[in-house]
């Protein structure tokens, strides 16, 4: 029993809580069922590939997290696939890879590298590298979830959908211009999970999805408008989508915010190269 | 498959009590079935992480409350749950009910959390801070400072009911 309460008024706030619960009862039968079922039809989601138009929602959702993000760092919900892309085509019967029950789950092999603050000093140096004649702001960084320092890693409760976020705005002399990095967990609830694919779709010509060998997915939007009063704010993105279940998502605009800043130059400081490089930077992750 | 027949075996096992918490936190004998249900999707999918763990039980656990912890602070601060008028043989169960669910409402997520894993699942401080991500002091904290404000919404003649004499019926009309 717990001794460490202070008094009898505590001790009488324990019983009417159980008092209060004791007798409450759920249906757990419709419960299990329902949950089995929503389970089930989230993890075949998942395991049967994914279109050319949900590879956009998702590398969409990537940005919407990144931009939808309030003070309180709070996400928004995923915006749906903006109608500039090429309609969804009548779907090919998918040929599913069987991810073996058996089989352990590879996303606990590797995990966040850095705490969240971090990742803003780490994402400012990787700026730095790529852009040695650039001035670079201090980073802001945000995150989900609960993270615990360790001494050779970083402890988080995946079931709690973590991300971590980060921004810089960088100046190469053509105006300021945000890029900013996105590290999170992909298989939370409504996402995409481990072992995306491309399934064959045309998509535009700013939008591409690519296999890499290690059986990442590389997704790119490249010259994405999104027209404005006072003209149009203009952004590159790569996501990567990992094999185990990862997601890092990078993003460069032609402003010093996603919102609410003027529109300072004509295109993005980082291209599609550069957020490729930024993405695929080993040191986001850490192996276990 | 063998694995997902222990998530029914689990979640069988455990809904009854993790719906007492989830009662507790959201007020609402419907938004606790939701919550419930909601947490043990998420277990489903990710039940090959779970089962693998010492503990999951407290996983489960971890996840509702991080699933209702979440999910209030994206409502309007200016909301709060109202008590469902539940069904109850004993006018005095539906009194405790009340007063202590408007008690409980009158907080915000984390503050009512804290006080349903200490008081309710009789856990302590360091506990609690490690199922919640905070130091043992900032439970204690929050602690007394979620009792001064619910102390006083609390009848005082309150007494203990021997409520296992009573015909349960606890399920809110739909």
């Amino acid at each position: 029993m717990n001794n460490d309460h202070d008094d009898a008024a505590d001790l009488a706030l324990g019983e009417r809580m159980r008092h209060a619960a004791d007798t409450i009862t759920v249906d757990t039968d419709r419960i299990t069922i329902n949950a089995a079922n929503s389970g089930k039809r989230r993890t075949n989601l998942r395991r049967t590939g994914i279109t050319g138009l949900s590879v956009a929602a998702a590398a969409v959702f990537a940005v919407a997290l990144t931009q939808g993000l309030n003070g309180a760092g709070q996400a928004v919900e995923p915006a749906t696939a903006p109608s500039t892309f090429a309609p969804d085509p009548a779907p090919t019967t998918p040929t599913p890879e069987p991810v073996p029950s058996t089989e352990p789950d590879a996303a606990e092999a590797r995990t966040f590298a850095l705490m969240p603050e971090g990742l803003g000093a780490a994402l400012a140096d990787t700026v730095r590298e790529a852009a040695p004649d650039a001035t670079v702001s201090a980073p802001v960084n945000w995150s989900e979830g609960t993270f615990t320092k360790r001494p050779d890693s970083v402890g988080v409760d995946l079931l709690s959908d973590p991300f971590q976020g980060a921004a810089v705005v960088v100046d190469d002399g053509l105006g300021s211009s945000r890029v900013d990095l996105l590290v999170a967990d992909n298989e939370g609830l409504g996402l995409i999970g481990p072992n995306p694919t491309c399934v064959g779709a045309e998509l535009s010509p700013s939008h591409s999805c690519s296999t890499g060998p290690d059986g990442s997915i590389i997704v790119t939007l490249t010259d994405w408008a999104e027209q404005r009063s006072d003209g149009a704010l203009v952004s590159n993105n790569v996501t990567v989508m990992t094999a185990d279940g990862w997601l890092i998502s990078a993003t460069s605009y032609n402003s010093a915010t996603e919102k609410d800043s003027p529109i300072t130059r004509d295109s993005p400081a980082f291209d599609e190269d550069q957020l490729r490089d930024l993405a695929l930077d080993d040191r986001w992750l850490t192996g276990a | 498959m063998s694995s997902k027949h222990g998530f029914d075996q689990f979640a069988l096992a455990n809904a009854q009590k993790l719906g007492r918490v989830a009662w507790l936190l959201t007020g609402h004998s419907h938004a606790a079935e939701d919550l419930v249900q909601d947490t043990l999707t998420n277990l489903y999918v990710h039940w090959s992480r779970v089962s693998s763990t010492d503990d999951p039980v407290r996983y489960a656990r971890a996840t509702m409350l991080n699933t209702f912890i979440s999910g209030r602070r994206k409502r309007s601060s200016t909301e709060r749950p109202v008590a469902a008028i539940v069904e109850s043989t004993c006018e005095c169960d539906y009194e405790v009910r009340t007063d202590l669910i408007r008690a409980l409402a009158t907080l915000n997520a984390l503050d009512r959390t804290i006080l349903v894993l200490r008081f309710f699942e009789d856990m302590s401080p360091p506990d609690v801070g490690g199922q919640l991500g905070m130091t043992a002091g900032a439970v204690r904290t929050r602690t007394s400072r979620a009792l001064a404000r619910v102390r006083p919404l609390l009848s005082d003649d309150y007494a203990p009911h021997d409520h296992a004499a009573t015909q349960p019926t606890q399920r809110s009309p739909r």
